[in-house]
């Protein structure tokens, strides 16, 4: 059964009880497409780390975007 | 193995290639000659005991259809350890320098893992060996049975090392003469690690290179630091320091079978520096590759087994390889382990201390990009220092691991059982560690959610709370991550 949520229609295309597929608007739909490209580059790391011996700050950039979400800037080396 | 070295072709400059250098392969073609790989930072775990790691087949064939020629350095098989080298990771990367049609392969001399309470498990950082004639033996085992199994030569790159020299241990560059004399394999001179050794207060370079059998190496990589905590640091975070340009363009004229010289920055630094930046160091490493001679009189002695170099006496470190590994890993992973000469030594050792964080940071950036908004929901909604302190305990309770995917899994485990009383906090965790099954496992999963969940995402990828969320019964399928595609449903009696 599907619906389309921005008319309120249900077409009768599934048993009853069955998941049914929600068809979003365009602009929905846009966002989630944006989302699963963002998603999917994250799911692009999760291989060994690189070579290097170095400070890994990823979580200095994530902490300082948690605090200022405009600035996901790479800044200096911190300590954890 | 040995002699093929000696039909190299001379490949010139190049970069460890990420996507974020790519548009410097499209502007100029001359600017970079060859690219390195390194396969592992490119693979999934798998749950699958036959089939253990998979690349994503995009990504392979993304570098398949680059021109230029390829070099793999492997970053998940350190040949440095007591143990044997995780041979299971052998097949995938046999594939890729297949696959790649790579000149020469190359890995670290370090060692990756160690033993705590009967179990061997990863250090989560490549730790420097025991540099005594044992330790020699270990790396030279390892190095035989990682070139058998490979159809091209290969070479071992020198260390960086942050604890002080040893009593009773061979200099930096009698440990790699002596390993690469026996293993009769190729050097792959990292000047910027050996730079960082001396600024640290290890063997200077000068030194270093007076001991190595320079015939011998065929590469060398450069990059740039940064400091931390009084110490140097091999961060890859930089253009290269003016003065190990001069160090290189010297040394340059030396190494009868260099064939090529490869510049090292990490994807995340890339936007700090710029493209441009890195351009401008590329073109100056083809100024210094110009000082290269070439001449077959010079390739006379390469690559032939040599004689003792050192005299080394045996006695002299009662250390053994496998208790270096199994107390420097305890020490840096905060596992427990009995605190004996050895611990007591090397815990008081500033070093061990700079090691202990970089783990640290390498754990908690792995987790940061394993489950990213379920770690921004938890610094939302509990701050960072709550935050924090959760990274904290889970590393006491659970040892690192060597892929991203297992790391951040088993915090999300951890978390989960945790039971915390935070908004959305199972659904974006059930969310994440969905993703990361679906992964691991390739099997499409299903996560439920009670509201609509793309306004949660999208705010949590902004960085931001959600402020309102429609209540209804959604799931999310998640197929084939390779394709990435995830589709929304609601069921219809819930609704």
């Amino acid at each position: 059964m599907e619906i389309n949520p921005i008319k309120g229609n249900v077409q009768n295309t599934f048993n009853s009880g069955s998941p049914i597929i929600v068809r979003v608007p365009h602009e929905v739909a846009f966002d989630l497409n944006k989302t699963q490209t963002v998603l999917q580059n994250v799911l692009n790391k999760l291989g060994c780390r690189a070579c290097t011996s170095g400070f890994d700050i990823r979580f200095t950039i994530e902490r300082d975007f948690i605090v200022n979400p405009k600035t996901l800037e790479v800044n200096s080396v911190q300590q954890f | 193995m040995s002699s093929s070295f000696n039909d190299l072709p001379d490949l010139g400059v190049g970069i460890v290639y990420w996507p974020e250098l790519h548009p410097l392969l499209e502007h100029n073609n001359d600017l970079v000659n060859v690219i390195e790989v390194e396969p592992q930072a490119m693979w999934h775990e798998t749950n699958h005991h036959c089939v253990p790691y998979i690349i994503d087949p995009n990504i392979l064939q993304l570098l398949q259809e680059l021109p230029h020629p390829k070099l793999i350095h492997s970053v998940g098989m350190p040949i440095g350890s007591s143990r044997s080298p995780v041979t299971e990771q052998l097949p995938l990367l046999c594939q890729m320098v297949n696959d790649l049609h790579a000149v020469w392969a190359s890995e670290h001399l370090s060692f990756s893992h160690a033993a705590s309470e009967c179990q061997l498990s990863p250090t989560g950082f490549l730790l420097p060996p025991l540099q005594t004639m044992a330790g020699v033996e270990r790396a030279v085992q390892a190095i035989q049975r990682i070139a058998a199994s490979l159809p091209i030569p290969f070479a071992i790159e020198t260390g960086v090392n942050y604890l002080k020299p040893q009593p009773g241990e061979l200099s930096d560059g009698q440990f790699i003469a002596t390993i690469t004399d026996e293993a009769n394999c190729g050097i792959l001179l990292d000047l910027h690690n050996i730079w960082t050794n001396e600024l640290n207060g290890r063997q200077s370079i000068q030194e270093f290179l007076s001991e190595i059998p320079l015939e011998r190496v065929v590469e060398i990589h450069l990059a740039g630091g940064c400091e931390y905590e009084g110490y140097w640091l091999d961060a890859h975070s930089d253009l290269v320091p003016r003065h190990l340009i001069e160090i290189t363009a010297s040394l340059i004229p030396r190494l009868p079978n260099l064939h090529a010289l490869i510049f090292e920055i990490l994807p995340i630094f890339v936007s700090h520096i710029g493209l441009g930046q890195v351009q401008v160091q590329l073109e100056q490493l083809h100024q210094i590759w110009k000082l290269r001679r070439t001449g077959s009189n010079l390739m006379a002695s390469a690559f032939a087994p040599s004689l003792p170099r050192f005299k080394v006496d045996q006695n002299t470190n009662e250390v053994t390889p496998e208790k270096w590994e199994d107390t420097l890993g305890a020490i840096v992973t905060g596992q427990s382990i009995e605190e004996g000469e050895l611990f007591i030594h090397l815990n008081s050792d500033p070093g061990s201390k700079i090691l202990r964080s970089l783990v640290e940071s390498v754990r908690a950036g792995m987790v940061m990009d394993g489950i990213k908004l379920t770690s921004r929901l938890l610094m939302l909604e509990c701050g960072v220092d709550y935050f924090q302190q959760l990274l904290s305990d889970f590393w006491k309770s659970s040892p690192p691991q060597m892929f991203t995917s297992a790391e951040a899994l088993n915090f999300a485990t951890y978390v989960s059982k945790l039971k915390l009383d935070v908004p959305y906090l199972q659904e974006v965790l059930n969310f994440e560690g969905a993703q990361l099954h679906e992964v691991r496992t390739g099997e499409t999963q299903i996560v439920h959610f009670p509201f609509n969940p793309v306004p949660l995402l999208q705010a949590l990828l902004s960085g931001q709370l959600p402020s309102e969320l429609m209540l209804g019964n959604y799931q999310m399928e998640i197929t084939s991550t390779l394709g990435s595609q995830v589709r929304i449903a609601k069921n219809q009696r819930n609704s």
